[in-house]
């Protein structure tokens, strides 16, 4: 047992701080989960499908160089590229583009497993005694943290950020460990089935996230619209004597994102560079706060590798919307293609009209192709009616905007130089700090498609400032060589001048040298002719 | 198949649109009409009315010109809001010609000539209002008596609007008889003639004008927007606060700051006016300079200056410093 056991007792036992308040911000109709929630029977395992698809792709949407070849046979867990993981026991069939989860319906090079049939079940957790499970948790964090890059873990929460880049960019120590139970967005309920059916894996992986990181507290968030989940967990927490407190949040878009959540627990407002959108200098990554935020599903994922040493390869992944028949949560194994999902759930859409999203209603977007498949970012998948446009009508100057935008930007002012294309006043204005909430569109009388606008404004932003930086690395380069040729020339031009110093001097030398050798032999020879 | 990027439709939240949000200020006009109506003159529904067709009209003719789909222009109804506005501020005995002037003037130089909604710089309604005190201002400043009215037929009024020239003498109407000024005008004679004026004479005389009683009602139907969410309090509390201090601390007329308040158009514009988000500074703290500096000038206006009520040059001024206000803030939010 490590020694700040004791100080963290006393820790857990304080009572948790009241949360603070962030600015701006939307209260949203939860009824929709509260219908995925009591419909399902707990979360239900998908089968796994003949054929996965694993996108050849890191969090920044680079494309990585696979580590298998075609016809190989790969074991669940085993490691197919940098980061990336084989999610199921299987045979490699192909190597070839196909569509990912993308906005804009791309393709990307996957990695294509014909699954075996005798893979082995999913067994559930086990969950050991207390005493059993704090030994397992010791044993783990003894060993060095790079262990955890077989787990490839990354976070859950929608963003797919590599949990262990996020603990290690900590580098002066983390203080504060949040763990998000809060949901980003109304429709998505994964984290909170997961907290209704498996709350003590979540509570040990908890514990060993505290233990990995060391941390000096750990808050849980859960928001106030979930108390039975909020029970669930806590009474876990209490039985395995986890050292965190849960601290009830209200129930306000977007308290689920990672900037507000860090907001209302430690009531710190990071301008929060966003890692898609590293324009603005001044800003700060809340690892340089010593503030480490993690979904709870990650902690669940923790816990399988500490319990039976699994990588994470399948989450949890709501099915909703207004036209989805079986609402339901499915525990889905990465690379399930989502028309798989559909089907297997009775779901599939039975007319051409709807919609199917995936992601929230705001964070989320329309799926091009049902191909696609599931990946640690898919928290949920909806079916929607068909979409009726309004158009956008003149903006009025309400301000309504500005009143709910969390990180308190001025849309409507962002907008209006989103759209001319001003990129420094946009900088100006702090466009990176923007979360891309939607909360602005939501409320503007004039329909006006904020968030869309920041969101190609901010990628433009970023597409230029890499080639600013490009453009002055070789402005840099150009100016090393012209320094290393004008530093060669003039090198080049003092050996000269040395060497010819040098003969010179030698010169000089040899004369007077010469001089006084005649000088002594005539001394000499006066000298002897007096003799 | 359309795909949206943010799915605003699945996200159930009832959120006002323009069009909602103008029938709200309409909704909320209503008391104050009425009660202008009953004290002041009925009028004002005639002249309401007719702006609100003409502007309708004028709207459409100006996007028919510009090129602009007329429907959806003239939608939002922001600009019958106007036309309401502007009926409300001039006189009801205004001869129709010259409303519709004022209303031509509104909804092309307030408003069209900047690109419509959300372009315009100063508030439409005023521009027109301005307009019509200029050009006109003999009838600008003639209201009618509100016990005296009583003595002729709505027909008889109706028919001296319609005329070209309401001082034309063979309409017959003894217009001292029947006419006289606001308190506000009758107050400023007075001092303009080195009278003192008596306190309790002064007081009967706002209330018993009705005026008060309008502003009540006016600041009634504000106070439902403020409710509705509609309007912020920063604008008509930031208005009033500094009008009530200017006359508390400054006015020479004996009339408590407490009536001052309830004369003249002061509601409606701190209310209705003012507040008009397309040409009000666009955070709230510009919003509280922007205010206060109405509600000084206007006091200002109404105590120096050459007409008796002056809000609607407040607003245009206030206006015209806008731009000023929305960039000192953004400097001064950025260095913070
Ligand atoms: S909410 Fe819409 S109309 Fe209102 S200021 Fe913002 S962008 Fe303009
Ligand atoms: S999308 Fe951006 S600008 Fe709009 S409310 Fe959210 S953070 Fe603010």
């Amino acid at each position: 047992m490590r020694v700040r056991n004791a100080w963290r007792k006393q820790f857990s036992a304080e009572k948790p701080r009241a949360p603070f308040s962030f600015h701006g911000g939307l209260k949203l109709d939860t009824s929709k989960r509260a219908l995925t929630r009591f419909n399902s029977t707990g979360i239900k395992e998908l089968p796994l499908p003949a054929k996965l698809v694993v996108p050849l792709i890191d969090y920044h949407k680079n494309n990585i160089e696979p580590l298998v070849n075609i016809q190989q046979t790969v074991s669940r867990g085993q490691i197919i590229a940098p980061g990336i993981i084989s999610p199921a026991y299987g045979t490699v069939s192909v190597i070839e583009p196909c569509e990912f989860i993308h906005p804009g319906g791309l393709s990307v090079n996957s990695v294509v497993i014909d699954t075996h049939a005798n893979n082995s079940e999913n067994p559930p957790v086990s969950i050991p005694s207390a005493k059993a499970a704090q030994a397992m948790i010791n044993s783990f964090a003894e060993q060095p943290i790079e262990t955890l890059e077989q787990a490839a873990l990354v976070g859950l929460g929608g963003a797919g950020f590599p949990t262990l880049h996020k603990i290690k960019s900590a580098n002066n120590g983390i203080h504060t460990l949040i763990i998000n139970a809060a949901e980003c967005e109304p429709e998505i309920a994964c984290d909170e089935a997961l907290m209704l059916a498996e709350p003590e894996a979540i509570a040990l992986g908890i514990e060993t996230l505290v233990q990995l990181t060391q941390c000096q507290q750990c808050i849980i968030a859960i928001e106030d619209s979930k108390p039975l989940a909020q029970q669930q967990l806590s009474e876990a927490i209490n039985t395995f004597d986890v050292n965190a407190a849960i601290m009830t949040i209200p129930t306000r878009y977007p308290t689920g994102a990672e900037t507000t959540l860090i907001e209302v627990v430690t009531g710190k407002r990071l301008a929060y560079r966003n890692a898609n959108s590293p324009t603005t200098k001044s800003q700060t990554t809340p690892s340089e706060h010593g503030i480490v935020c993690i979904n709870i599903g990650t902690a669940h994922a923790l816990w399988q590798m500490v319990e039976r040493n699994q990588a994470l390869d399948s989450r949890v992944v709501s099915l909703g919307g207004s036209n989805m028949r079986n609402p339901c949560n499915v525990r889905v194994r990465f690379g399930t293609p989502v028309n798989f999902v559909l089907s297997a759930t009775d779901n599939t859409p039975d007319n051409a009209h709807t919609r199917i999203r995936a992601g929230g209603p705001l964070s989320g977007f329309d799926l091009h192709s049902l191909n696609a498949p599931i990946t640690a970012n898919t928290n949920c998948i909806l079916a929607e009616a068909a979409f009726i446009e309004t158009p956008a009508q003149p903006c009025i100057r309400c301000g309504q905007c500005a009143d709910v935008c969390p990180v308190k930007l001025l849309p409507q002012q962002l907008h209006w130089y989103a759209q001319s294309e001003d990129h420094d006043k946009c900088a100006q204005l702090n466009l990176a700090a923007c979360i891309e909430c939607g909360c602005c569109d939501l409320v503007c009388p004039a329909s006006i498609k904020l968030t869309e606008t920041f969101r190609y404004a901010k990628s433009t932003a970023r597409f230029l400032s890499e080639q600013n930086q490009k453009a002055d690395e070789a402005e840099q380069r150009f100016k090393n060589r012209e320094e290393r040729l004008k530093q060669r020339e003039a090198d080049r031009k003092a050996a000269i001048e040395k060497r010819k110093q040098a003969v010179k001097s030698q010169d000089k030398k040899t004369n007077t040298d010469r001089i006084k050798a005649a000088l002594e032999r005539a001394r000499t020879k006066q000298k002897s002719s007096k003799d | 198949m359309l795909k949206p990027i943010l799915d605003t439709q699945a996200v159930s939240l009832k959120t006002l649109n323009t069009q909602h949000i103008m029938l709200w200020v309409l909704a909320a006009l209503l008391p104050g009409v009425f009660v202008y109506a009953w004290f002041i003159s009925p009028l004002v529904f005639f002249n309401i009315a007719l702006a609100a067709v003409l502007a309708v009209v004028f709207e459409a003719l100006a996007l028919y010109w510009r090129g602009q789909a007329i429907h959806g222009g003239v939608q939002d109804g922001s600009i019958v809001v106007a036309a309401v506005l502007l009926a409300l501020a001039v006189p009801p005995l205004l001869p129709f010609w010259q409303l519709a002037v004022g209303v031509f003037i509104m909804v092309m130089l307030g408003k069209q000539v900047y690109g419509g909604l959300g372009n315009n710089p100063f508030n439409p309604a005023m521009v027109g209002y301005a307009a019509l005190l200029v050009s006109f201002p003999q009838t600008m400043t003639l209201w009618s008596a509100p016990d005296l009215l009583n003595q002729l037929t709505l027909g008889h009024l109706l028919n001296a609007k319609l005329s070209l020239d309401l001082l034309n003498p063979n309409l017959l109407i003894d217009w001292d008889g029947i006419t006289r000024a606001t308190p506000l005008e009758h107050l400023r004679t007075l001092k303009m003639q080195g009278l003192s004026v008596d306190q309790n004479l002064a007081q009967q005389q706002f209330i018993s004008s009705g005026w008060v009683w309008t502003n009540l009602a006016f600041l009634l139907g504000g106070l439902l927007l403020l409710y509705r969410r509609i309007i912020q309090w920063h604008i008509p509390a930031s208005v009033i606060l500094s009008f009530a201090l200017c006359s508390l601390l400054f006015s020479a007329q004996n009339v408590p700051w407490y009536l001052s308040v309830f004369s003249g158009a002061l509601m409606l514009g701190a209310f209705f006016i003012a507040t008009d988000p397309v040409t009000a500074a666009s955070s709230n703290r510009g919003r509280l300079v922007f205010g206060a500096g109405i509600g000084a000038l206007c006091f200002i206006i109404r105590e120096f200056g050459g007409y008796p009520e002056g809000f609607a040059f407040a607003v245009l001024l206030m206006n015209l410093c806008v731009p000023l206000i929305d960039h000192i803030d953004m400097h001064w939010g950025t260095s913070a």
